[in-house]
């Protein structure tokens, strides 16, 4: 998803309630529907279909729709009354059998999840195995627990419990890195795997606390972060940028199906806010906490997450302990709750603004004049801002036009200049380069870099080029190919004769040096046809 | 579950004493670096080496600033540690100080160490909170007293190196105790030495009250 402005509204509209377009929350688990609507279309669908759906999921649909009755006839006043319900409640789960959590897909999973404790931590087999059996023995306690409508928070005593025993295994065994991950594995497993199920019972109990707080913060929309002791530049386009990221994971914990993916997403929102905290150039945040609560707080004002008590109690009540206890996730987490808690309780004092004017500004009544005045200069002040940036970036990119041009013109010239002067030098270096030395001279006795440009006369032995040339292996192949040949290498001029006879007198003195013409035209076949039957 | 290494420390104190500043000296040797800022200050971690020993220190920074005081349990539950800091130049810091250090009391009982950090040290010639006063303070509380700089860097290893040996000797004490009152025993059988205190059975105040 980009994070473009109206981006939130747009998710927070069309996402996260109902697709029906009733009143209530849509829930991925049900195709986007509540669960009433949802109920509705699966039994049209059951219609079709023949009646062979396992047990579960209708055993929870009935559950489902039970909720969806006390649903539907919601007012405040209801909402109020709902502790009553719970009674009620508890009568239609006694009368159901509750959920099968063992069915085919659990062993599935847990055969691979074996098989990753295994193979990547490294367990032995019989510990792996001890492990799916702890898991197992959860499930069916989670089964009973589900039957007999005990509270979540036993349910969660429960689920910690099997996370220690794992912990105390792996822990004989490993250390504790290890036996941490074995844990959060098992408990991605086993959360993951009775999501559904404790969502639904989570988000039921926790349904009005939901939607009260999801009240709460509409009627502080008023709240800026001046109000929270925040300097936040909202208008500027980078820290909008990254509010706007902070808010989308806020929103993503609702569509995740494990702790670990959810509190991930606490922690890169929170990795959001720190970079929106210091992205304007005036920004004087150190990143502490000063900061990072009241920008957390006015994150969550802004974003408005679905579900917030379900979700954080979810996690609460069954993520690993440790990881909530003093990890990282456990601080961004805390901050989040704390962000929640403090939307929840805030009062006048607290925004030393007197208890008439908070009031009506949270009933709707007034408006602070700040806003009422500045509601149109902040979307000026936010397009000229924007405009300031096009403005800078076009200017940058017009300097860079003229730099680029200015430089493509000198290296035009640079690139002429130069192929005229190598022009000029390949003719004069053309014209002499041939060094004319006595056939008898010892080839060690010519510097190496004369070697290749001497001419022998009245030639003794034969200079030994290259012997793989001469081998009779390589006689079939192709003359390779020397480089040299090609520019203004002057050929070797050896007499055949000289190849023959070799007590032919001195004709010369030691090293005549001459320059000569060159004979550039002399291929290497020439050459090696000269010099085989020298060998032979 | 976690590591028997692992130690919880959370920075309580008003607003601009310096909390931040500490960890930041602390942990990144910076002070006020506008040029090379580290993004997050709020959570930091620290591995520290006590002669064989190694303790991970997870650093809790909290926001000072008064709207937020309610929210303290939250950051200080669990912790095994708590530094409470006040300015020397600022008497109104240091009654925040013993406010603390009640509510404290009250919710963790002695389960935590505290240490109390008179910081701007170096501001000695506006003190405003005499020495003597906060060191009989502290004494009287149970903790220590430590003066800090966290713009010229003084003071605060030694609050840290001070805080580690005390949450070890006291994790050593509180595992034994259990020990010998065959609470939790069974769980800590195999970790004589260094007994776990997350492997005790309580999790009383795991689901935070205030949600
Ligand atoms: N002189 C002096 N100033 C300090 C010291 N520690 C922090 N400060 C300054 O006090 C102000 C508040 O510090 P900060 O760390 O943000 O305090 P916090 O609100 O407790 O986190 C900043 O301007 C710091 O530069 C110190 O040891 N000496
Ligand atoms: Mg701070």
């Amino acid at each position: 998803m980009t994070s473009r402005r109206g981006t939130l509204l747009h998710v927070e509209d069309r996402d996260v309630y109902c697709r029906n377009g009733c009143q209530f929350y849509g829930n991925p688990e049900w195709e986007g529907y509540c669960s009433k609507c949802y109920k509705e279309i699966r039994a049209k669908k059951q219609l079709k279909h023949s009646q062979s759906e396992t047990r579960a999921p209708t055993d929870f649909l009935k559950f489902e729709e039970k909720k969806s009755r006390q649903k539907s006839n919601k007012t405040l006043k209801n909402l109020i009354k709902r502790a009553n319900t719970i009674k009620e409640n508890a009568t239609f789960l006694n009368a159901s059998s509750g959920p099968v959590l063992r069915d085919k897909k659990a062993s599935d999973s847990l055969a691979l999840l074996s098989d990753d404790l295994h193979k990547r931590l490294g367990f032995k087999q019989e510990l792996c195995h001890e492990f799916v059996k702890v898991l197992n023995n959860t499930l069916e306690k989670m089964e009973v627990f589900f039957k007999k409508n005990e509270s979540m928070e036993s349910m969660s005593d429960m689920v910690q419990d099997a996370y220690q025993l794992i912990y105390d295994k792996a822990i004989q065994v490993t250390e504790s890195i290890s036996a941490t991950e074995a844990v959060e594995l098992c408990e991605d497993f086993l959360i993951s795997h009775t999501y559904d199920v404790l969502f639904g019972v989570l988000s039921s109990e926790e349904e009005t606390r939901d939607l009260g707080v999801l009240q709460r913060i509409r009627s502080l929309h008023w709240v800026r972060a001046h109000h929270l002791d925040v300097e936040i530049d909202d208008i500027h386009p980078t820290v909008k940028e990254f509010m706007d990221e902070a808010s989308t994971q806020l929103i993503f914990i609702d569509s995740k199906r494990s702790p670990r993916e959810k509190l991930y997403c606490v922690i890169e929102a929170a990795r959001n806010i720190f970079k929106m905290l210091q992205a304007a150039p005036q920004s004087k945040s150190q990143g502490g906490a000063d900061d990072f609560l009241p920008a957390m707080i006015y994150v969550v004002l802004r974003a408005n997450p679905p579900r917030l008590h379900t979700n954080i109690k979810l996690v609460t009540l069954f993520s690993a302990q440790s990881r909530l206890r003093s990890g990282e996730s456990g601080y961004m987490f805390t901050n989040l709750c704390g962000a929640v808690n403090f939307i929840e309780n805030l009062t006048a004092a607290q925004l030393q603004m007197p208890p008439e004017e908070f009031e009506s500004y949270v009933s709707g009544k007034a408006v602070p004049t700040e806003d009422t005045l500045t509601e149109g200069a902040r979307m000026m002040y936010h397009n000229m801002a924007a405009l300031k940036e096009l403005n800078l970036r076009q200017n940058r990119l017009a300097d860079a036009t003229q730099q680029l041009k200015i430089t493509l013109e000198s290296l035009q010239k640079d690139i002429g200049d130069q192929v005229d002067g190598a022009l000029k030098r390949s003719q004069k270096a053309a014209s002499h380069h041939e060094y004319i030395v006595s056939a008898d001279v010892d080839i060690r006795c010519v510097p190496q870099f004369m070697r290749k440009k001497i001419t022998r006369i009245e030639g003794l032995p034969p200079i030994p080029v290259q012997p793989d040339l001469l081998s009779p292996d390589n006689a079939e192949l192709p003359s390779p190919l020397i480089p040299e040949v090609l520019h203004d290498e002057p050929a070797l001029r050896i007499e055949p004769k000289s190849a023959e006879g070799s007590d032919a007198p001195i004709a010369e003195a030691d090293l005549a040096v001459t320059a000569g013409a060159t004979e550039l035209e002399a291929g290497a076949e020439e050459k090696t046809s000269l010099l085989q039957p020298m060998n032979s | 579950m976690g590591t028997e290494n692992e130690y919880k420390v959370v920075l309580l104190g008003e607003g601009r004493v310096g909390k931040t500043s500490l960890i930041l000296r602390y942990v990144h040797d910076k002070f006020n670096d506008r040029l090379d800022r580290t993004v997050n200050a709020s959570y930091l971690t620290k591995t520290v080496a006590l002669g064989m020993k190694r303790v991970d220190l997870a650093i809790w920074d909290t926001a000072g600033q008064e709207m937020f005081h309610a929210l303290g349990p939250l950051y200080y539950r669990d912790s095994q540690g708590a530094i409470l800091v006040y300015d020397i130049t600022d008497e109104d810091s240091f009654r925040k100080v013993k406010n603390w250090v009640k509510e404290l009391k009250k919710m963790l009982g002695n389960e935590v160490v505290l240490v109390v950090i008179g910081n701007k040290s170096d501001l000695e010639s506006e003190r405003s909170v005499p020495l003597h006063e906060a060191e009989s303070y502290a004494k009287s509380v149970g903790a220590a007293h430590f003066l800090t700089s966290a713009k010229l860097n003084r003071g605060i290893t030694e609050v840290f190196l001070h805080l580690c040996k005390e949450m070890i000797m006291k994790r050593a004490r509180d595992g034994a105790r259990r020990q010998s009152t065959g609470a939790g025993a069974q769980r800590n059988r195999l970790q004589v030495e260094t007994s776990d205190d997350n492997a005790e059975p309580t999790r009383t105040n795991k689901c935070c009250s205030l949600i």
